[in-house]
C-alpha cells in the first residue's frame, strides 16, 4: 500500500526543490525547470542516438521520474504471474520493471540529497547518492526492451545494478558514523532514523523486485522466482537455527536447544530469503541472550519457536530465557544501533559477522547491529509485523505476523 | 439539519442543565463553581506517599487527609462535567444523563460540605464519601449502556469516535474511588495495609484467588475446569489489590473462556464428549520481575483472536453494538450465558458483556505505572503481558 505521508513528504519535497532550484540561477533554468515539470506526465529520456533537442540535466530527468507515484505489487500476484513462466511473460515483466525502477531509483536520488544535518554532504552518503544516479541514468539509457534478445541484456543489467549496490548498508552505516564525528547526531535522532527505515524499505523492495526477475530466467523446482511456492516456516526456522547455533558453538563453545512447536507442516508461498534472515536474526539474539545470561549453570534453557496458522495470518512466536530486555533498554531495541560503533567508520565496511543467508537473493549485510530493525522492515515489506516482549528477569518473546495469503501490497514509501 | 424533534431535544437537554436544583439563579452560581474548581489541576500523589501518609494516623492527619479530599474531589468532577457538557446532545439523553446528575450531586455536596475542622466533621464527612462512592457503584454499568445507544443513534455521516472521551472518564473515576475508598480505608486498620493499600500485596496470591474465583464460574457453565500452571515467583509490591485483581480476572475469564470454546468447536462432531480437564491445553502464567517492574504473562491456546477482530478488542463496546441487537432479537450465544454467570457484585459493573472489561484492565494497569500488551496468534492462542510498577514511585494516572 502507498504510503501516504510518505507520498506527501515526497510532494512537498518536490516543491521546496522546484522553489529553491528557481532562485539558485537565472531565467534559463527557469525555462528548462518548467519544461521539466510540464513533462511529468510524459518524461522524456535521452534517445541512444541522442536525438533529443533540449537535452535535458541528470537531475531534471531524475525529479522528473521521481514525481511519478511508483506501483506497488502484491506477493500474489507476482506469484501467479510467473507460474509458467515463458518468453513473452519474462518480456513483459521486463517492459513492467523498465518502467517501475527508473522511478524508484529516482526517488531515492532525491531522498539522499535532501537529507537533515548535513548528512548528504558526508562523502559516504554521496558515494552512495552517485550510485543511485548512475544506476538511474543506465536505466533510463537503455530503451524498452522489445524482444527476447533485449531482454536478456536488460536482465544483465539489472544484474549489474543490484551488484553494484550489494555494499549500500554499510556504507550508508559508514555515512551515519561520518556524520556523528562532524556534528554528533546519530541514529537516535528520529528524523534520521525515520530516513533509514525508508530508506532501507525501498532497498528491501527494488532488490526483491530485480531478483525475482532475474531468478525467473533460471527456475527451479517448487520456486516462482524467488518465492518458494511451498514455503515451510518450520523448515526455514531450522535451517537458521543451525546456522545460529554454528556461530553460538564458534564463538562459545556451547549453544542451546532450540524447539520447533506448533503447525510443523504448515507451508503458503513465501520469500524464503527474507523469512531467513528474521528467523536467523532472531535467533541468533535469543541464543546469545540465553548462553550469557546462563553461563554459570550447566544446561540452557531452550530457545521455543511456535509456529501458529491462522486465516490469514501466520506467527511465529520466538521465546527464550535469556534474561529480557530491561524496561529502559526496550524503545532502543529498533535503533539502528551499531555493534561497532567504536570502530572508525574507515573499518566499518570490513566488519563482518558471517553466517548471513547466501542463497542466490543473498544480501551480504549481516552484522553492524541492524537485526531488529531491517528483519521489521522485511516482515513489513509485504504487510506484517514484529514485535518483541520482554519479561525483565526472565526472557523474551518474539512474534513475527506474516500475510499467508499474500494479498497484501508492498510497503512503498 | 434538525428535525423539530431533535431540536426539541436539544432544548430540553439546555434546560436540564439550568434545572438541575430547581431554583433559576442556581444556575450561574452552579456553572461558576464548576469552571471555578475546573481550572485547577488534580493534585495526583504516588502509593508510596499516601502510604507514607497514612501510616502513623492520628487526628490531625486523618483531618488533614479528609481536607484533601474535600477540596479535590470537586475538582476532578469538574473536569469531567465540563466533558459531559461538550457531548453532542443525542449522546447524554438517557444513561449518560443519569450520570451527569449523579456527579453533580456528588460534586455540590462535597463542595457544600461544611469546612473540616475536627473529628465529628470528619466522621461525617467519611460517611458522605461512603455513600457517594455506594451511589456511584453503577456508573460504568450505564457509561456502558449509554455508549451503545450513542452508536446506535449516530447518524451514518458522524463517525462518532467515544473512545478518549471514556477514556477519560474511567482514568478519573479510578482515580477519584481510588482517594474516597482511601480515606474511608484509613478508619479501619488491617495489618499491612493503609488504607485500600496493601503495602506487601502478592500477586501470587492474588492470582490464585482470581483464579480460583474463575474456575468456579467454568465448572459451572461447562462442568469442567481448565487446567492452571503457574510458574515463576516474585516478591511483593506495594499495589492496591482491587486493581490487580480486576486485571487478572478479566484475563483469566477471557482465557478459559476461549479454551474452552475452542475445545468445543474442535470436538463438536464427536457426540456425548466427556470434557475433561486432560485434554485440554492449559493456560500458562508466568510471574517475572526486573528492578522496576513486575510482569505477569498469561498465555492460554484458546485459538488467538481473529484478525478482524483484533484492533477492535481495546475500543469500548465495539463488539456489544452487534451482540446487543442479537440479543434483542433473541439470538443468544453460549458467550453471552458465560457473561451473564460472571455478573458479580462488581463496581465495575457486570465482569462482561459490556466491552469494556479489556480497555479498563488496561487503565488499571496504567494508573500507577504499569501496562496490559496483548499479542494475538491467530490459530493457537493469546499472550496477554501485564507490567506493574513495583517502585511505588509513579504518579497516578494515564496520559492519552
Amino acid at each position: 500500500m502507498t504510503n501516504p505521508k510518505g507520498i506527501q513528504y515526497m510532494q512537498k519535497y518536490q516543491n521546496i526543490q522546484c522553489i529553491c532550484s528557481r532562485f539558485q540561477s537565472g531565467w534559463r533554468n527557469l525555462t528548462n525547470i518548467s519544461k521539466a515539470s510540464l513533462a511529468v506526465g510524459k518524461p522524456r529520456y535521452i534517445d541512444p542516438q541522442g536525438n533529443d533537442t533540449t537535452q535535458p540535466s541528470n537531475l531534471e530527468q531524475v525529479k522528473a521520474f521521481a514525481s511519478r507515484k511508483p506501483s506497488p505489487v502484491t506477493l500474489k500476484r507476482l506469484f501467479e504471474f510467473g507460474s509458467e513462466p515463458s518468453p513473452k511473460k519474462l518480456l513483459t515483466a521486463a517492459q513492467l520493471l523498465h518502467r517501475e525502477l527508473p522511478c524508484r531509483l529516482a526517488r531515492r536520488v532525491i531522498q539522499l540529497a535532501s537529507l537533515p544535518y548535513g548528512l548528504s554532504d558526508m562523502p559516504s552518503v554521496k558515494v552512495v547518492k552517485d550510485m543511485y544516479e548512475r544506476s538511474f541514468i543506465d536505466m533510463i539509457q537503455f530503451p524498452k526492451p522489445l524482444d527476447e534478445e533485449e531482454e536478456l541484456i536488460f536482465t544483465e543489467l539489472i544484474r549489474k545494478i543490484r551488484q553494484r549496490h550489494d555494499n549500500v548498508v554499510k556504507l550508508i552505516a559508514k555515512g551515519i558514523l561520518e556524520l556523528k564525528r562532524y556534528c554528533g547526531k546519530g541514529t537516535e535522532d528520529i528524523s534520521i532514523h525515520d530516513f533509514l527505515d525508508r530508506f532501507y524499505m525501498s532497498r528491501i523492495g527494488i532488490r526483491f523486485l530485480i531478483s525475482q526477475h532475474i531468478a525467473m530466467h533460471e527456475p527451479r523446482e517448487g520456486y516462482v522466482g524467488v518465492i518458494n511456492a511451498r514455503c515451510r516456516p518450520a523448515d526455514v526456522a531450522e535451517d537458521a537455527a543451525n546456522v545460529a547455533k554454528s556461530i553460538a558453538y564458534r564463538h562459545y563453545g556451547e549453544a542451546p536447544d532450540i524447539q520447533l512447536l506448533g503447525n510443523i507442516s504448515l507451508s503458503f508461498p513465501y520469500i524464503e530469503g527474507h523469512l531467513h534472515h528474521m528467523f536467523f536474526e532472531l535467533l541468533k539474539n535469543s541464543l546469545r541472550a540465553t548462553i550469557e545470561y546462563h553461563r554459570d549453570s550447566d544446561i540452557f534453557p531452550p530457545v521455543k519457536i511456535i509456529i501458529a496458522d491462522g486465516q490469514e495470518d501466520v506467527t511465529v512466536k520466538i521465546s527464550d530465557e535469556g534474561g529480557g530486555i530491561p524496561r529502559s533498554a526496550m524503545n532502543k531495541i529498533w535503533t539502528y544501533m551499531f555493534t561497532t560503533v567504536d570502530i572508525p567508520p574507515e573499518q566499518v565496511l570490513e566488519a563482518t559477522e558471517g553466517g548471513a543467508y547466501k542463497g542466490p537473493d543473498a544480501d551480504p549485510i549481516a552484522g553492524l547491529g541492524y537485526g531488529l530493525p531491517l528483519s521489521r522492515l522485511y516482515a513489513r515489506y509485504f504487510g506484517g509485523e514484529l514485535s518483541v516482549m520482554s519479561m525483565e528477569g526472565y526472557g523474551t518473546d518474539a512474534y513475527l505476523h506474516i500475510c499467508k495469503l499474500g494479498d497484501k501490497e508492498e510497503s512503498l514509501v | 439539519m434538525w428535525s423539530t424533534r431533535s431540536s426539541w431535544k436539544y432544548i430540553q437537554w439546555l434546560s436540564y442543565r439550568s434545572l438541575s436544583y430547581g431554583t433559576t439563579d442556581y444556575l450561574t452560581v452552579h456553572d461558576n463553581a464548576v469552571a471555578r474548581y475546573a481550572k485547577k489541576e488534580p493534585k495526583k500523589h504516588t502509593i508510596n506517599q499516601l502510604i507514607q501518609f497514612g501510616k502513623q494516623l492520628n487526628e490531625q492527619k486523618l483531618i488533614q487527609s479528609a481536607r484533601f479530599v474535600h477540596q479535590e474531589l470537586p475538582v476532578r468532577l469538574a473536569h469531567r462535567i465540563i466533558d459531559l457538557r461538550s457531548l453532542p446532545y443525542y449522546v447524554v439523553c438517557g444513561p449518560i444523563k443519569r450520570i451527569y446528575d449523579v456527579y453533580v450531586e456528588a460534586f455540590e455536596s462535597v463542595r457544600n460540605f461544611r469546612k473540616i475542622q475536627d473529628l465529628q466533621d470528619e466522621k461525617e464527612f467519611t460517611v458522605l464519601l461512603k455513600h457517594l462512592v455506594d451511589e456511584s457503584a453503577n456508573v460504568v454499568e450505564l457509561l456502558a449502556h449509554g455508549l451503545r445507544l450513542a452508536l446506535l443513534r449516530a447518524s451514518q455521516r458522524e463517525h462518532l469516535d467515544l473512545d478518549s472521551f471514556v477514556d477519560q472518564m474511567l482514568i478519573s473515576r479510578i482515580g477519584r474511588r481510588m482517594i474516597a475508598e482511601q480515606h474511608v480505608m484509613l478508619h479501619e486498620s488491617r495489618p499491612g495495609f493503609v488504607g485500600v493499600i496493601n503495602t506487601h500485596c502478592s500477586p501470587q496470591q492474588c492470582l490464585d484467588i482470581a483464579y480460583q474465583e474463575c474456575s468456579r464460574i467454568c465448572f459451572r457453565q461447562y462442568g469442567v475446569q481448565v487446567p492452571v500452571q503457574i510458574r515463576g515467583s516474585v516478591s511483593t509490591i506495594p499495589y492496591i489489590p482491587y486493581h490487580l485483581h480486576y486485571i487478572l480476572l478479566e484475563l483469566l475469564k477471557n482465557s478459559m473462556r476461549a479454551v474452552v470454546e475452542r475445545h468445543l468447536s474442535q470436538n463438536h462432531h464427536k457426540n456425548g464428549l466427556l470434557l475433561s480437564k486432560d485434554n485440554m491445553p492449559p493456560i500458562e502464567v508466568l510471574l517475572t520481575e526486573g528492578p522496576k517492574q513486575v510482569t505477569i504473562r498469561i498465555s492460554d491456546q484458546g485459538g488467538g483472536i481473529a484478525l478482524d477482530i483484533l484492533s477492535s478488542i481495546f475500543r469500548y463496546g465495539f463488539s456489544t453494538v452487534n451482540r446487543l441487537r442479537e440479543e434483542e432479537q433473541g439470538g443468544g450465544n453460549l458467550g453471552g450465558e458465560w457473561d451473564r454467570l460472571v455478573q458479580r457484585q462488581s463496581v465495575d459493573g457486570p465482569m462482561a458483556g459490556l466491552g469494556f472489561g479489556l480497555p479498563l484492565s488496561k487503565l488499571y494497569a496504567q494508573y500507577f505505572g504499569g501496562n496490559l500488551q496483548l499479542v494475538s496468534m491467530d490459530g493457537y492462542g493469546t499472550d496477554v503481558y501485564v507490567h506493574l510498577d513495583r517502585t511505588g514511585d509513579v504518579l497516578e494516572g494515564v496520559e492519552i
